[in-house]
């Protein structure tokens, strides 16, 4: 029951992520970690799915209507905002983007079917070569992460995968650094470890950085038709920017973006709702194709994805063609569904959804907070190690207060999460080459 | 009052019903998603309907289990898995005794399968150099059956056995030796060579009827449980209910035929440690 209530509920999720700089996907799996632990796997990627279509409906919407930039992927609406806004083309805007989302959607999904269908054997992208190649792409994405300096980007890397590798090593057949300690022989555990490092931090971050910007009233005009070969062509851009590990939507709408400012010269108001229509269009297809790598052989290829995948392994959910085809088809039916409520949700009752979490966002956050540390000491509960369990999260949460000020921790968390896929890899190529 | 008195003698056969279950701790050390735990989970629930109360703690940590083991005043069960992969690992636990041993749950065997066109004669004639996929905790008993039989065979450890049925559907290595052999097989996956079991499955040839001569020539796979402050009556009780769950659980009969285990059934206790005592001694 639960289970379909947060199904039901992704839509709104969603758009409230898709509103507030600083949540991102990542974090609002974190802060959920509680509820959607015991979904069932398939409803869950299907509840992530609409989450991050929805979160980028609202995105461009939250930038259009109140300048605030809640996704990085509605940048080049933001950019675009002023001169909309100067000739009272909200609305047009707002229905054009619609439109562009849809299609685009509508696009990753025809490429998932087409991969799907194509490649029958799709085993080859489950080789260990294969696995190295995007390992390679994941350092050298992890190194040059904007937000750090790249030096530092290394030096968090680093750590990440050291502390990773703290508990027995099946391929050494030894333990590192546990120091005689039997709890660390088991690692350090995931949760309270990202909760105390980013999860928490961030909501903090949210309280302080949530304001927003009165929207100027929205006047009917008339509307011109969204042109199909720029839907066609940014469609395609996306899809094929999904494929992009860690990156993929952020470079889907910028690069559209950019392709349209290229190939359209003029610099009038009809160009600018072409160019944010062509960006959301092409954002909209990465958010399907990039769930491609991930459903076919459990590849995941951003943050959140990585958690979607912690937890659906922890199920015993095994990735494979039946799998695969059965998630596809739940996929065809659930996301135009969540896409059109999102959809509904956005252009109807913006403004109410809006101001809601306007009054309350700092209620609704410490009630998240006060959940998390029961979760976190649950867990622990659970395996009979609620102190360890409390002790690690306590322990990071300071250290996470102090780094964000200065970092982005992105490359730790990714190198704790990717630390065994990178070691067997390194482990087993030379082997078998 | 009729309702009064219905609500009271409700209550009054509540607390007699509780009061009557038997409430043990099972504590595992298997993965949070793995067989064992489904094992153990599938095991309690059939115990459940003769009355016993279970608390289950999986705590993923081989070292912290056998802490708790061994600082427990109260009854308590410890689910385990043989063999480890070495005896360096947290999982090595030497053979339990019967003071200790509850019951063996089931037993597994490896299997060596491949998706290629090999057979037994190519694998072991030692002409071309075969690659098998393995998980990294058999490595060594690979090894061990390539040197006896002279097979040229190149070992790539994997992590799990998911990863080692990528490898071989991945068409990366030639053979792969896995638990889930059987499954491949009947799923049409891969076809399936020999067998570390005991007993052959599906028809596949046993290492040990192969290789009678061969002192290692079984490797086996198996959950047991282990008891510690438990009563006699009550030990030879729940060991009773145990066997009667294995022999009539529908939920452990389906578990059992989906994995192509061997469940332990009419094995005395007896029987049962001399299996564990010859498992242990695979372990190096």
């Amino acid at each position: 029951m639960l289970d379909i209530f947060l199904l039901l509920s992704s839509p709104f999720i969603g758009i409230l992520v898709g509103f507030l700089p600083a949540m991102g996907a990542f974090f609002t799996l974190l802060l959920m970690y509680p509820l959607l632990i015991d979904m069932d796997p398939l409803l869950l990627i299907l509840f992530y799915a609409i989450l991050i279509s929805a979160r980028d409906f609202s995105g461009s919407v939250s930038a259009l209507n109140f300048g605030i930039l809640g996704e990085v992927t509605s940048l080049p609406v933001l950019q675009e905002r002023k001169k909309i806004l100067d000739n009272h083309k909200q609305k047009e805007a707002l229905r054009n983007t619609m439109i562009g989302s849809v299609f685009g959607m509508t696009m990753g999904l025809a490429f998932l079917l087409l991969i799907l269908a194509g490649i029958g054997d799709y085993s080859v992208l489950l080789r260990t070569d294969v696995m190295a190649v995007l390992i390679c792409l994941t350092i050298v994405f992890l190194v040059f992460w904007d937000k750090n300096k790249w030096y530092m980007n290394l030096v968090f890397g680093a750590c990440g995968y050291l502390v990773a590798m703290v508990g027995f090593d099946p391929y050494i057949q030894k333990e590192y650094f546990t120091f005689g300690n039997v709890y660390l022989s088991g690692g350090v555990p995931t949760m309270p470890l990202l909760l105390g490092l980013y999860g928490v931090p961030a909501m903090f971050a949210i309280i302080r950085h949530t304001k927003l910007q009165k929207p100027k009233p929205i006047q009917d005009h008339a509307m011109s038709k969204v042109s199909l070969p720029l839907l066609i062509r940014s469609s395609v851009i996306g899809s094929l920017c999904g494929f992009v590990p860690y990156i993929g939507s952020v470079l889907s709408s910028n690069i559209a973006y950019m392709f349209e400012k290229k190939i359209t010269t003029n610099n009038n108001v009809k160009s600018s709702l072409d160019r944010i229509v062509a960006s959301e269009t092409a954002n909209n297809a990465s958010q399907v194709t990039v769930l491609i790598p991930f459903i076919l052989i459990g590849l995941a290829l951003q943050p959140s994805e990585l958690l979607v995948l912690d937890m659906i392994e922890n199920k015993g959910w095994e990735i494979n063609f039946e799998s695969a085809s059965q998630t596809t088809f739940y996929l065809i039916i659930a996301l135009p569904i969540g896409c059109l409520v999102s959809a509904f949700l956005c252009y109807n009752m913006i403004s109410r959804v809006l101001h809601f979490f306007q009054y309350h966002h700092k209620k609704i956050i410490y009630s998240l907070l006060a959940i998390i540390i029961a979760n976190i000491f649950y867990l622990g509960y659970d395996s009979n190690q609620s102190l360890y369990y409390m002790l690690v999260f306590t322990t990071a949460l300071p250290i996470g207060f102090y780094l964000r000020k200065h970092f982005d921790l992105m490359p730790f968390i990714m190198c704790f999460l990717l630390q065994n896929q990178f070691q067997e890899t390194l482990i087993r190529l030379p082997i078998l080459y | 009052m009729r309702s009064i008195l219905i609500s009271f003698i409700t209550f009054i056969w509540m607390l007699a019903h509780t009061a009557s279950a038997y409430d043990l701790v099972l504590n595992a050390p298997f993965s949070k998603a793995g067989s064992g735990q489904l094992t153990m989970r599938t095991l309690a629930k059939g115990l459940e309907a003769k009355g016993y109360n279970f608390d289950i703690i999986i705590t993923s940590n081989p070292k912290l289990s056998k802490q708790n083991y061994a600082d427990e005043k109260k009854p308590l069960l410890l689910g385990w898995e043989a063999p480890a992969s070495s005896k360096a690992a947290p999982l090595y636990m030497g053979p339990p005794t019967d003071k200790d041993l509850v019951a063996m749950v089931v037993t597994m065997g490896h299997f060596i399968c491949t998706k290629k066109d090999i057979s037994i004669k190519d694998v072991f004639n030692g002409k071309k150099e075969l690659t098998i996929a393995h998980d990294v905790a058999f490595g060594n008993w690979v090894q061990e059956l390539a040197d006896h039989t002279g097979a040229k065979l190149k070992l790539i450890p994997y992590k799990g056995s998911k990863k080692v049925e990528n490898a071989l559907v991945s068409g990366e290595v030639d053979l792969a030796m896995s638990t889930r052999g059987a499954g491949w097989q009947k799923k049409g996956l891969a076809n399936c060579l020999l067998t570390s079991g005991t007993d052959s499955v599906l028809g596949i040839q046993t290492v040990n009827g192969l290789y009678p001569d061969w002192n290692n020539n079984t490797l086996v796979l198996t959950f047991y449980i282990k008891s510690k402050n438990i009563p006699q009556d009550k030990l030879d009780q729940l060991r009773k209910d145990i066997e009667e769950v294995k022999r009539t659980s529908e939920e452990f009969a389906a578990l059992v035929e989906r994995k192509s285990w061997t469940p332990v059934v009419d094995k005395s206790i007896d029987e049962q440690l001399s299996l564990l005592q010859v498992i242990d001694k695979t372990v190096k």
